[in-house]
């Protein structure tokens, strides 16, 4: 079987759980439950793009939401009415105030410009390793910012960029988490995933055995920077409204969260992660304002959502590393199971004999 | 071959002006005491380490500029001292990863075993989805051989292949290396410090001491040598 119907194969489960996510939702159709299912999936792509480098490099990613910013922007400066951008970024650059394209070239023009930064980016960073490379996406993430909160006449600095036109809706996030999900399932089963995770296991070994270690992180640096721009497009497009601050330290920790808590090295953890971290989020969010609970008046407790994320980072790293599913996918996971109880059944058989003689 | 190689860490030298030689199809053996250079020749060899002085190259080929992965897609695979498997990945991933940098970069390729075929030379095939991790330790040795093949090396570098082997699986391991020269027609450098598996398995034998070649030869002319003997195996000893 071909690596692409294999992963195909392979990914049904957690496709038809994401389709069943929509379907529940939509079914419900109560706005706000629609907002915080397209939420989740924004996430959910921007947690398989950040998979798609971390999980190979074994190295973490504080830069990715960067990729999200850069995408967003794009389709922002792009597709906004020109009324409104001549009142929004009057004295644009390039003479962009005066650009306004549609959203399918908007958003191509958008997947390739992060692309082609990501690759820019990537030629320095993929030639770190360890430590060195993590400092180096946290300095990226800072000079994105800087740009976008000082560069006023294109980004409008801190203030919030609006009017972006909101053509998206709950499917297209849907279809951006399916697309994001194959796109890393496909890098990760490839047999350049399959060096790279080599790389990150024993890098000594693994240029021994001519892995081409810095070119196989520029690869993955590059994919995951345009997988998130996909989540950057998805929000911008959404909620019609971005600004520097949604692409920044609290999105970081939140994407970096999810996919540690689900565990890093593998698709189906980013999945898993970004679940249980979507669900606990809603419920501390919930729990913010201070409800009454069973007749008790629980006093507002602002911030919770952030300290549960730190937690989580926290109690992720000090007891269970490798994250929920201990790195392993779906289908790994069932296999082992399958195996466990097929020699547990054989043992038995092998039992029975030697009882019935006794 | 090597000619002239050395290598110093501060001032004391690993490696001093060791020259050797290995043919395609040929076993050499390296042989010498602990401490007396042999792995760190092997890293010069395999581009693990830059040299200070000397040269490497493979069928007159010059290699001093390759590295290890450059060295490796070259034709000079190795195995390690302290066992480097994958260990999250499962054994015929290990295998894969060294037969996609053949496929993708080799120039020439002349041999076609495929990953399948290697695995079941090196009695891998029932381990073939477990993870590397939870391999026995003699299957983990076998499957870094069976990785290193799958570059399809014209030079195989062992380092230290039967080290924790009892007497049994050493001679099963000396019939695995003659088969694997005679199956993908590749030159062994084998390195121990187990003289008699040595003996047994090469054609011919370096010995170093302190950093440098001390003497050479066929197993019969190294056994009698008295610098050997004084040196490796005291006064006294004897190899038999």
């Amino acid at each position: 079987m071909g690596l692409v119907s294999a992963t195909l194969l392979r990914s049904l489960a957690p496709i038809c759980l994401l389709i069943a996510i929509a379907g529940l939702v939509m079914s419900i159709g109560e706005p706000y439950q629609i907002r915080v299912a397209y939420i989740f999936f924004i996430n959910l792509t921007a947690v398989f793009a950040l998979q798609i480098y971390m999980g190979g490099t074994g190295h973490a990613s504080f830069g990715h939401a960067a990729f999200q910013g850069i995408a967003a922007y794009s389709v922002a400066i792009l597709m906004t009415p020109l009324a409104l951008k001549r009142l929004l970024i009057p004295d644009a650059p390039f003479g962009l105030a005066a650009v306004h394209l549609g959203a399918v070239p908007s958003i191509l023009i958008a997947l390739v410009l992060t692309g082609v930064i990501a690759y820019i980016v990537g030629l320095a960073i993929s030639r770190l390793g360890g430590v060195a490379a993590e400092i180096a996406t946290l300095a990226f993430l800072v000079i994105v910012h800087v740009i976008f909160t000082n560069w006023i006449e294109l980004f409008r600095g801190p203030r919030a960029f609006y009017g972006i036109p909101s053509i998206s809706n709950l499917y297209w996030g849907l279809g951006a988490a399916i697309i994001a999900l194959l796109i890393a399932k496909l890098f990760r089963d490839s047999p350049y995933g399959v060096q790279l995770r080599a790389a990150s296991d024993n890098l000594l070994a693994a240029r021994a055995m001519g892995v081409p270690v810095e070119r196989l992180r520029l690869l993955a640096w590059t994919l995951s920077g345009i997988v998130m721009g996909m989540a950057g497009i998805l929000l911008a497009t959404y909620l019609g409204t971005i600004a520097p601050s949604s692409f920044y330290f609290n999105q970081t920790f939140l994407i970096m969260a999810m996919l540690l808590l689900g565990g890093m090295r593998s698709v189906s953890g980013a999945l898993c992660g970004t679940l249980v971290i979507s669900i606990g989020s809603e419920l501390t969010r919930s729990l913010e304002s201070g409800p009454v609970i069973a007749g008790i008046d629980l006093p507002a407790m602002f911030g919770l959502t952030g300290f549960f994320l730190g937690a989580i980072i926290v109690l992720v790293m000090s007891f269970r590393r490798e994250g929920l599913l201990g790195g392993e996918e779906f289908e790994d996971l069932f296999r082992q199971w399958k195996l466990k109880r097929k020699s547990a059944a054989d043992e038995t058989s092998a039992d029975a004999p030697a009882k019935q003689e006794a | 071959m090597v000619d002239g190689i050395s290598k110093h860490f501060g001032g004391v030298y690993a490696v001093r002006d060791v020259s050797l030689t290995c043919a395609v199809g040929e076993i050499v053996g390296l042989i010498g005491p602990n401490g007396a250079g042999k792995t760190t020749l092997m890293n010069l060899i395999s581009g693990a380490l830059t040299p200070d002085e000397g040269s490497v190259s493979l069928g007159g080929v010059s290699l001093n500029q390759a590295g290890l992965s450059a060295r490796a897609i070259a034709g000079i695979a190795r195995t390690f001292q302290n066992i480097r498997v994958f260990g999250r990945l499962t054994a015929r991933q290990n295998v894969e990863v060294a037969h996609t940098s053949y496929l993708r970069d080799r120039a020439d390729k002349r041999r076609d075993h495929s990953i399948d075929e290697i695995m079941a030379m090196l009695g891998l095939t029932d381990d073939a989805q477990r993870k590397a991790s939870t391999l026995p330790y003699g299957q983990q040795r076998r499957l870094e051989i069976a990785r290193a093949l799958a570059l399809a090396p014209d030079i195989l570098l062992l380092d230290e292949p039967a080290a924790g082997m009892n007497e049994q699986e050493s001679l099963a391991l000396i019939e695995s290396v003659q088969s694997i020269r005679d199956e993908f027609g590749c030159g062994v450098i084998v390195i121990d410090h187990d003289l008699k598996f040595i003996m047994r398995v090469s054609e011919r034998i370096y010995v170093m001491n302190m950093g440098e070649l001390i003497a050479s030869g066929t197993p019969a002319e190294v056994r009698q040598d008295p610098h050997v003997i004084e040196v490796y195996l005291g006064k006294k000893a004897s190899v038999s």
